[in-house]
């Protein structure tokens, strides 16, 4: 399956799927402009990934800043996450935040009570 | 939906009013105009880096951005459309203050009567609740709203609550045309 790897652009985040390297991650900010437009592609390319998964996906969420718009979108694809679960594929979570980001956090937090998935949470300190 | 309207109103004395004191000294960012997608990133990206320049927090610096990014597309999606030179542009106003203990980012657009009584009541049903409840709310939001077919998910004034401790303060002037210009101004306190 190719990889879909998604540069990060001032509005939207990094997209690293790759199968074949079994590395799965979703970095940086995501305010675009047309939320469905960029995030369709996204989901679809997941939804074909669970047909035929690795043994163990590690997905990575380091998000900067993700607007409300965003939010429902990023549901959807952690509704695709809860889906490969039940249907017993082996999936963990990673949500990665600055260390002092309350707010990223509780995102994380809300997304974890409401999505049957296991979340791991890891904080980071901050570069600058 | 667009009307012509040749009501002379100005937005920075409007938004003064509910900003009496805000000086050119701790202003650092006043723009009004056509309000889209590209102007909302080039004004929030402008006053982060202010405040990095600045060395403020980096999660208070996370905070304005959210919050001006909040207020910035609801313009773009919400404002009433004024109809000019049959060139319809979406229009509002935004200033960001800097005080000693705070910054305050006031935001102004025009709405119209029906929009006016949804705000309030969205934005009413907001205060005074507590984190707890708030959140409760963003999740039922997050799980039970659809997107609209403009984009937002009507989650945007929750996230602003939650994000700054419940300071919402709104008002609405009355124009002509049974328009109104709709003032909000949220305060983030430094010393989070």
């Amino acid at each position: 399956m190719e990889a879909l790897i998604i540069k990060e652009t001032n509005d939207t985040p990094t997209i690293t799927f790759d199968k074949e390297n079994n590395r799965f991650e979703i970095k940086g900010k995501s305010l675009p402009e047309n939320v469905n437009s960029f995030y369709e592609p996204v989901l679809k390319w997941l939804e074909q990934y669970f047909e035929n998964p690795n043994p163990k996906t590690e997905f990575y969420f380091n998000l900067d800043y993700l607007n409300t718009a965003s939010s429902k979108s990023m549901l959807s694809l952690l509704l695709i996450l809860e889906s490969a679960v039940t249907a017993g594929h082996k999936v963990e979570i990673i949500w990665q935040y600055l260390i002092d980001d309350e707010d990223m956090f509780d995102v994380g937090e809300e997304y974890s009570q409401i999505i049957k998935v296991p979340f791991k949470f890891e904080s980071f300190e901050s570069e600058d | 939906m667009t009307v012509k309207t040749s009501s002379k109103y100005y937005f920075r004395s409007l938004l003064n009013k509910f900003e009496p004191n805000a000086q050119l000294s701790n202003t650092i960012l006043y723009y009004e105009g056509e309000v889209n997608h590209e102007i909302t990133l080039a004004l929030a990206a402008i006053t982060e880096k202010h405040l990095a320049e600045n060395f403020e927090k980096r999660i208070i610096q996370k905070k304005v951005f959210n919050v001006m990014i909040e207020c910035l597309q609801n313009i773009d999606k919400h404002t009433f459309k004024l109809n000019k030179d049959n060139h319809s542009i979406r229009k509002g106003a935004i200033l960001v203050s800097d005080f000693n203990d705070s910054y305050s980012i006031t935001s102004g657009n025009t709405v119209t009567q029906k929009q006016m009584n949804e705000l309030t009541s969205n934005i009413n049903n907001l205060q005074y609740k507590k984190k707890e409840e708030l959140r409760g709310l963003y999740k039922v939001q997050l799980e039970n709203g659809r997107l609209s077919e403009k984009g937002g998910a009507g989650l945007g004034f929750i996230d602003i609550a939650r994000k700054t401790e419940n300071s919402l303060n709104f008002s609405f002037v009355s124009l002509k045309n049974k328009l109104y210009f709709f003032v909000l101004k949220i305060i983030i306190y430094k010393n989070k």
